[in-house]
């Protein structure tokens, strides 16, 4: 009976999972070191010397695993060391294009300089990217005698008004001062809102917001218009990863009783991370 | 104990039996015609439900004529619309005419209600929407056609003399009645006296005309949208909607029915509108007792609506 008990809890105890987890420090092999950016939506970053301790004049291999995973192609991808501290050997790469769920990896073989003490070595590497997104809010335009119908059957709620929402690390709001649908004629305030996730620097390079042609242009700040476009005049200065608002204002215009059009919004922008990794070099 | 049962059950089956008196369809006898049907879109489906950016989506819809009057092809317009419309590869709307008049269904003749198929072929929006977005759009079908409820009857006027007359040789008088067709708007007539008795110089009788919103859809003005092919225009002010035309056609011998009639009259969805006027007869030529015919057509546009809904995926 005391053998079952304990062979009941060491069964248990097989079953439990570790609970110590590094974030972003993930031992892989016992030669090696790694280090894993997941904080980003748009990429998966892992960067892994081997061996994790060299000895002074000796080399280390840096091994890069970047995957795409967010929903757009990733373009001008940089990856560079700008503090290599006693390292020496290629500090650059580039990759023009990673499409969506694709992997690239590379490597660098670096010598480690003399040094009169053993020291913990932090290098220091760059990575950024560009790329770009679109998202669409429907705008819903109802004639007076339309929303008069609907207001009277109580189904001004049951039109179905879709808008997208994109999961890069760059966030655009579009949200409306008044209620969809709108009425014909009504002068409308559309706020455009901007923030980011993760720890790197956010560049927004462009915003094209197009008109739709139930809407009539009436101002907007931080916009210019183009033809039918409106076109992110002011740089975008993000503190707490949050930058201030603009505001559109448009004239409502239903060239048919319901009047159901998308206006959409495209984006470019560079994302910039920056990362250390320690070796330790031993004298 | 038993006799009471076999009572009581010939009284049940009796009373079930009264309960299921054959009509016909479309026209209704006796009681204010409804329904609340006219053309009805009976089957609105967008097939597959789910689509990528570029591929087509099927959209089909089927009208029936329900109600119980025929509608004219040059009366009668299908107007496609939706979210996002434009960027589904087609002009934007889309209205389609019916080649062919819509029967009412007429059991006695052999005639059977006119149901007709439309179907379209659109391309999702390519643009717009990348590779792990989806947006659900929303098709709109209405079918717009002018419709008309009728009451075709008979008042039954009897001079003073001839009324006591059929009193005292124990005659049962005629009273008023009227047939219905059955549509979007209901009509019920009434006539007080009924039968109408003129006695002494007497010469008119109060009518009550009594019309029904009982429409799933929504009623206009008639006329209010245009149906040519090439000019369609189905815009609609706030004092189109709810309106209604109620003509009267009565006998030459009665007169003064001019309360009872008039254009644009206001019915509201779910409510309804009396209208009551003092008809006058001419009885010159009324020596005994006569019928007189008493006709009500009441006129509008009527729509209906259906809508389907697509998910588009980006690639």
């Amino acid at each position: 009976m005391r053998y079952l008990l304990l062979l009941a809890i060491v069964f248990v105890s097989l079953c439990a999972e570790l609970p110590i987890q590094i974030p972003f420090l993930t031992p892989v092999q016992e030669s090696s070191l790694a280090l894993e950016v997941t904080t980003d939506p748009d990429i998966y970053l892992k960067v892994e010397t081997l061996p994790k301790e060299v000895k002074e004049g000796r080399n280390i291999s840096i091994f890069f695993e970047i995957r795409n995973e967010g929903e757009s192609d990733l373009e001008n991808i940089n990856l560079y060391a700008y503090d290599q501290c006693i390292f020496s050997g290629e500090n650059k790469t580039t990759v023009n294009k990673l499409k969506q769920n694709r992997t690239t990896t590379w490597s660098w073989k670096w010598r480690a300089g003399n040094i009169e003490l053993s020291t913990d070595c932090n290098i220091k590497f760059r990575t950024d990217y560009e790329s770009n997104f679109s998202l669409f809010q429907d705008i819903a335009v109802l004639t007076e005698s339309e929303y008069y119908i609907k207001e009277q059957e109580e189904t001004l709620e049951s039109i179905p008004i879709s808008s997208s929402s994109s999961s890069s690390p760059l966030s655009i709001s579009v949200s409306f001062l008044e209620k969809q649908p709108f009425l014909d004629g009504d002068e409308i305030t559309m706020t455009i809102g901007y923030s980011y996730i993760g720890d790197g620097i956010m560049n927004v390079s462009d915003i094209t917001i197009s008109i739709p042609s139930n809407l009539e242009f009436v101002s907007c700040n931080d916009y210019s218009k183009i033809d039918n476009s409106l076109k992110l005049t002011r740089k975008l200065n993000f503190i707490n990863k949050r930058a201030s608002s603009s505001n559109c204002k448009f004239t409502t215009k239903a060239s048919q009783p319901m009047d159901i059009k998308s206006l959409s919004l495209t984006t470019s922008y560079k994302y910039v991370l920056d990362n250390s990794i320690s070796v330790r070099v031993k004298k | 104990m038993n006799s009471k049962f076999y009572a009581l059950s010939i009284l049940a089956i009796v009373s079930i039996s009264l309960c299921t008196i054959p009509g016909i369809p479309g026209v209704t006898p006796g009681i204010g015609g409804g329904g609340g049907a006219g053309l009805e879109i009976t089957s609105f489906t967008a097939e597959p439900s789910t689509v990528f950016s570029g591929n087509t989506v099927r959209i089909i819809m089927e009208v029936e004529n329900k109600g119980g009057t025929s509608v004219s092809n040059s009366e009668d317009l299908v107007w496609l619309t939706g979210s996002n419309f434009d960027a589904w590869s087609t002009t934007s709307p889309i209205y389609e005419h019916f080649d062919r008049n819509m029967t009412a269904e007429d059991v006695v003749r052999g005639i059977p209600a006119g149901i007709k198929r439309f179907t379209w072929s659109l391309t999702a929006p390519s643009s717009g929407i990348t590779a792990g977005q989806t947006r659900t759009d929303m098709f709109i079908a209405r079918v717009y056609h002018e419709y008309e409820t009728s009451a075709l009857g008979n008042i039954w006027i009897y001079t003073e003399t001839e009324a006591e007359a059929a009193k005292a040789a124990g005659r049962q008088m005629y009273k008023s009645s009227f047939t219905y067709t059955t549509g979007p708007v209901g009509v019920q007539i009434s006539v007080l006296p009924d039968p109408v008795v003129l006695y002494g110089t007497e010469n008119s009788f109060t009518v009550t005309i009594k019309v029904s919103n009982l429409a799933t859809g929504t009623i206009y003005s008639p006329n209010a949208v245009t149906y040519t092919e090439g000019s369609e225009d189905v815009s609609l002010t706030t004092t189109e909607i709810n309106r209604v035309d109620v003509d009267v056609d009565a006998h030459a011998d009665l007169s003064g029915y001019t309360d009872c009639e008039g254009t644009d009259q206001e019915l509201v969805a779910g409510r309804d509108l009396t209208l009551i006027c003092e008809v006058t007869v001419d009885t010159t030529n009324l020596a005994t007792f006569k019928s007189y015919s008493f006709n009500v057509k009441v006129s509008y546009g009527y729509y209906t609506e259906k809508t389907a809904s697509v998910t588009v995926q980006g690639r």
